[in-house]
């Protein structure tokens, strides 16, 4: 019997900042803005069965965040040129999966993502196939919030050091 | 998980890259008020301008008399010299001026007040800063003789 392939798209509609990882039965889907500033993927499948899970993955959640947060200040010139806003500071995350039912070959789903309330939903779906909810929760990451402080303490104690050691430059070569 | 942190990784030292080519783009003051196309932040734009001017103050310095009138002590005369010197970098600063303006202009068009299309934007303000940069080398050498 041949299967029939499947394909679901996914849109996710949520604020620039709000940074996921879409993954279709644990493989990472690849997700592009739209002009309105809209994640979305398509997901190919022969099963009838999906789970999509979207999750929050943040910097600091890497094994070698002091290191690397350390390299980028150096490299961005005191954190003078790094981007905006590379990690969330308040360690907000968001961590839901659904199980949808491709009951036809075309399917469309679409995730809008809502104001993060602590243990409160994080999105809400809208699908023209039947969806399951497993998880979908938004909650606060203590570990990464703690690891945001280190970071800031570690970036407020380099800027000390600078200014102290300019300061001792100017004044010495006076 | 760890691909997805490399990635982010990734994005950000391209963006801390791109930044930093945008900074040798706003070489100039006039440069600077053009690239208000480029969507960035304010406090961005505010120092980048205090870079620009350190950088215009150290493109000054490599100039060996206007470093001996840094370092003298009478600050009276030393106003003809600084102004000498001052002028003859004008040059190499008012062609940087015009390629960063155009290029700024450039990015207008072909990017969009948004920045729609942010890989082209990357790739053309990479282009931007490095014919700026061979523009400031090659009048500085020709003035240089």
């Amino acid at each position: 019997m041949k299967m029939i392939k499947k394909t679901l798209h996914i849109k996710i509609a949520s604020g620039p900042r709000f940074r996921c990882r879409l993954t279709a039965d644990g493989v990472p889907v690849r997700l592009a803005c739209n002009r309105y500033g809209n994640r979305e993927g398509t997901v190919h499948t022969d099963r009838n069965q999906v789970r999509i899970r979207i999750e929050t993955v943040d910097m600091l959640s890497g094994p070698l965040w002091l290191l690397s947060e350390f390299f980028f200040f150096l490299i961005s010139v005191f954190g003078i040129f790094d981007v905006r806003h590379p990690y969330d500071r308040s360690g907000r995350a968001v961590r839901c999966s659904f199980l949808v039912d491709l009951d036809r070959p075309q399917a469309r789903l679409q995730c809008v993502a809502l104001p993060f309330t602590e243990g409160g939903a994080a999105c809400s779906v809208t699908a023209d196939v039947p969806v399951r909810e497993e998880e979908n929760r938004a909650f606060t990451d203590r570990a990464q919030r703690r690891r945001a402080k280190t970071v800031r303490m570690m970036k407020f104690l380099l800027w000390a050091i600078l200014i102290v050691c300019t300061a001792g430059a100017v004044f010495s070569s006076l | 998980m760890n691909e997805e942190i490399l990635r982010l990784y990734g994005l950000r030292l391209g963006k801390i890259l791109a930044h930093l080519c945008i900074l040798l783009c706003l070489f100039s003051l006039l440069g600077l008020l053009f690239t208000v196309a480029v969507p960035l932040v304010i406090v961005f734009r505010i120092l980048a301008g205090i870079i620009l001017v350190i950088c215009s103050l150290g493109l000054l310095l490599l100039r060996e008399d206007f470093r001996e009138i840094m370092f003298s002590a009478d600050s009276l005369e030393a106003t003809a010299p600084f102004m000498e010197a001052y002028l003859s970098v004008l040059p190499a600063l008012i062609a940087v001026t015009l390629v960063s303006a155009a290029a700024s202009f450039a990015l207008m068009l072909c990017c969009g007040r948004r920045g729609e299309r942010p890989v082209l934007r990357m790739i053309l303000v990479c282009l931007a800063a490095l014919i700026a940069l061979l523009v400031a080398a090659l009048v500085f050498l020709v003035e240089m003789g």
